[in-house]
């Protein structure tokens, strides 16, 4: 071990070359072919994949879903306005992106309610959001997941 | 303990020192070479405010290059050993935080690498929390620390 002294030594010496590398590598920057601000002007476009929807579901028709409803967890895939206007009873949001994955947190919520099924409905357009999000959600792990063939149209019949 | 002070332990930790100085030297030249696009990787993460965006991308691959080559030439090598902790350390949290957040991009670490290559994971995690333990035996264990260049001077 180097002691106290020779690990402060040490901490000082490593900020001396952190600052003299530093230095060295804003003055390479200067003449860099790919050189960069050393601020960005505006957010980076960053890529976010697709959200991976290749988990297993079940179908289900109006009246099944009717009869599962009670021992599951609802979800509506659609807008929070839309969800705002109208939503099955109990049914929590979470909106369908297409573009981004589904928060983590959300998935946690939906496994705390320790409900027997999930069951996602959505606008039943295609493709359906409520379909794309219960493939998502099945493809993080959980189990039991359906969604409801025709979406809220089907609901409002 | 006696272990530690044996030459045996001098060259395990040299050996250590080339393996963990390797890849931080290979590491950093993708980076140096493209920092714009070692900056979208950091971006990527969604840990830094923007503003420390470019700077880190300009300055990190640097420190990794030179802590790479001190770690194995021996001239400052506890100070390197100290700096890739620190950044081991640094990687191992962004990491586990991109986990968290359900980030799903390439880890960034060699920079060049699709997220079909190299993806951010617990892979990631494990392989970066290794890495950790190697650079920290080099900082507390290796006592008598081989240098490559003798001329440097080194272990009598």
């Amino acid at each position: 071990m180097q002691g106290l002294k020779g690990s402060i030594i040490i901490a000082r010496n490593s900020l001396i070359l952190v600052i003299i590398i530093s230095f060295l590598a804003i003055l390479i920057n200067f003449v860099h072919p790919h050189r960069i601000p050393f601020v960005a002007e505006r957010p980076y476009e960053i890529y976010v994949p697709c959200p991976d929807t290749t988990g297993s579901i079940k179908e289900l028709d109006k009246n099944e879903f009717i009869s599962l409803s009670k021992d599951s967890v609802i979800i509506d895939a659609r807008s929070r306005e839309e969800y705002e206007k109208w939503h099955f009873e109990d049914a929590i949001n979470i909106e369908y992106d297409y573009l981004s994955p589904i928060c983590p947190l959300k998935i946690k919520e939906v496994i705390s309610m320790k409900r027997k099924y999930v069951i996602v409905y959505g606008d039943g357009e295609e493709p359906d959001s409520g379909k794309e999000l219960a493939k998502e959600i099945a493809t993080k792990g959980l189990k039991n997941v359906h969604y409801l063939k025709g979406g809220i149209k089907e609901l409002e019949k | 303990m006696r272990f530690f002070e044996s030459k045996f332990n001098s060259y395990l930790s040299l050996f250590l020192r080339i393996y963990i100085g390797g890849i931080f030297i290979y590491a950093s030249l993708h980076k140096i070479t493209h920092p714009d696009m070692f900056a979208i990787d950091i971006a990527t993460y969604d840990i830094l405010p923007l503003y420390l965006v470019n700077i880190m991308a300009i300055v990190l691959p640097y420190i990794e290059f030179f802590s790479g080559v001190l770690l194995i030439a021996g001239p400052f090598q506890k100070e390197a050993a100290l700096l890739i902790s620190g950044m081991m350390f640094m990687f191992f949290i962004a990491i586990i935080i991109a986990i968290y957040k359900g980030i799903e991009a390439s880890c960034g670490c060699f920079a060049s690498q699709s997220i079909e290559e190299d993806p951010i994971s617990y892979k990631t995690v494990i392989r970066d929390f290794i890495w950790l333990i190697i650079s920290l035996y080099v900082l507390f264990l290796d006592r008598r620390p081989l240098l490559v260049f003798r001329s440097m001077g080194g272990v009598k």
